[in-house]
């Protein structure tokens, strides 16, 4: 159909302006509300790529000190290698070794005192700062200085210590001369396996007769130590918890290694 | 009654769209707040706007509708990354047009259209419309616009997408030819030369309708 005379014929810019008055039915704009707000709550719901909410994590600021953290934890992890759970071992043996020293050699300062293994302070201090030990063992095996620094070693033992501050305290601690702190690092990866491979038999120390067996029972041992009273460990025990200079010289050769033209020592 | 020639196209002038744009920036920032109801005012505000726009590039009711709830969707969830460089309707707008051009590509070949009613509130189309019907009936009336927005649409169909989407931009949204250009990322220039070749096709193909 078309309009009957030329005169009442639209033009283009008529017909343009009767699409621009185009409009949808009311009933048009509710459904498209609904629509739109199930889109919205799907949006909402929907995860997000995990790419996604990486940039929106490392956008700004947050880059930066995601940047300043990973290196922090890169450092630490390289200069920590002792498992936070033979941390704990570890150091609750040594404050029971030097506690019970104490006890024996001279009067024991009041701040110190004995506490089995099953309170948590020990415990906890040790799982928080893991990389406290280096200080702690320097201080636990001075025996000249013992009943000084004995306070402080427990201080630093229970204390948070950050990863960053621990790794540069380390760097500066002058290395060990207490076989019983400084035999605790350099074996730390034979012993998990030794120790679970002791555990499983009926006699483990009647079968041991490597050196490296040796060390890795004296662990079992600590092990056992930590998680007694100091009334409760036998003589033998105690006994077992002595250096010996074949671990020493052992240990000392396991440090040492050669890569191309390299020589490395490890601390 | 004769047909007013001069197109008054709906520009908001200068201060206005400054005064909206900082009213928008407002609502922007409590949604980046956490504000999520907030998003509902621009979303009423501009839900028209950009459906006009939207649905005269696709000619296409359900198209446009869900082509308009993908932008709506799709700044909610980007509304972090808006930094306020450019006003948020803009932003909007782009985020819009690439949805719809990209659907267009798409669909390149689907040539299926749907009609909207004319709202008999807008005066000027009312004026159209009772020039071209002096003397008709309420029925016949409604079939020749019907049929006269059938032809127009048929025609705008038959633009290539660059020049439909000059023709809408300009006419119907009522952009400047600066704002099409940044919109479509050319020159003045070639907005200009779209829009003139995209009339005479028009012309062109409406010639048994249109007056001469």
């Amino acid at each position: 159909m078309t309009p009957r005379n030329p005169s009442d014929q639209p033009t283009l810019e008529d017909l343009i302006r009767l699409k621009r008055a185009e409009r949808p039915p009311a009933d048009f704009w509710k459904r498209f509300e609904e629509e739109l707000r199930a889109k919205q709550l799907a949006a909402i719901v929907e995860p997000r790529p995990w790419w996604q909410s990486l940039t929106v994590l490392l956008s700004g600021r947050r880059a930066m000190i995601a940047g300043f953290g990973a290196a922090a934890a890169v450092a630490a992890v390289g200069y920590l290698r002792l498992p936070s759970n033979q941390a704990l071992v570890f150091a609750q043996a040594v404050v029971r070794e030097v506690s019970a020293s104490a006890q024996g050699v001279a009067s024991t300062p009041s701040t110190v005192t004995e506490k089995p293994a099953a309170q948590p302070v020990a415990v906890v201090g040790a799982v928080a700062a893991p990389a406290a030990t280096p200080s702690s063992q320097v201080a636990a095996t001075d025996h000249s200085a013992r009943s000084e620094d004995l306070p402080r070693a427990a201080a630093v033992a229970s204390s948070v210590v950050s990863p960053v501050l621990v790794t540069f305290s380390e760097i500066q601690v002058p290395p060990p001369r207490s076989a019983l702190a400084t035999t605790v690092p350099a074996t730390t990866r034979s012993f998990a396996s030794s120790l679970r491979t002791e555990l499983g038999s009926s006699e483990p120390l009647a079968s041991i007769s490597a050196p490296q067996e040796q060390r890795g029972a004296r662990f079992a041992i600590f092990a056992e130590v930590a998680m007694l009273p100091a009334s409760a460990i036998s003589s033998s025990a105690r006994s077992q918890l002595t250096p010996r200079d074949s671990d020493l010289r052992d240990r000392d050769i396991g440090r040492l290694s050669a890569k191309a033209n390299a020589l490395r020592l490890d601390f | 009654m004769t047909p007013t020639k001069a197109l008054e196209k709906p520009l908001v002038t200068s201060p206005d769209r400054a005064q909206e744009a900082d009213a928008d920036s407002v609502i922007v920032r409590r949604v980046q707040g956490g504000d999520v109801a907030a998003f509902d005012v621009l979303i009423l505000k501009y839900r028209q706007r950009l459906y006009s726009v939207i649905y005269n590039l696709t000619s296409n009711r359900e198209d446009a509708s869900d082509l308009v709830q993908d932008s709506f969707i799709k700044a909610f969830q980007s509304i972090n990354r808006f930094g306020g460089q450019s006003s948020f309707f803009t932003w909007l707008y782009r985020i819009a047009i690439n949805s719809a051009l990209s659907h267009l590509r798409k669909n390149r070949l689907r040539t299926f259209f749907s009609l909207e009613q004319i709202d008999e509130n807008d005066r000027p189309s009312a004026e159209v419309i009772a020039a071209l019907t002096d003397d008709s009936n309420g029925a016949e009336r409604g079939t020749m616009v019907r049929e006269l927005q059938e032809k127009l649409n048929e025609a705008m169909l038959k633009l290539s997408i660059s020049h439909r989407t000059v023709v809408t931009l300009f006419e119907i949204d009522g952009l400047s030819h600066q704002e099409i250009a940044e919109v479509m990322s050319c020159s003045v220039g070639t907005v200009r030369s779209r829009l003139h070749y995209a009339k005479q096709q028009l012309q062109s193909e409406l010639q048994p309708y249109l007056r001469r």
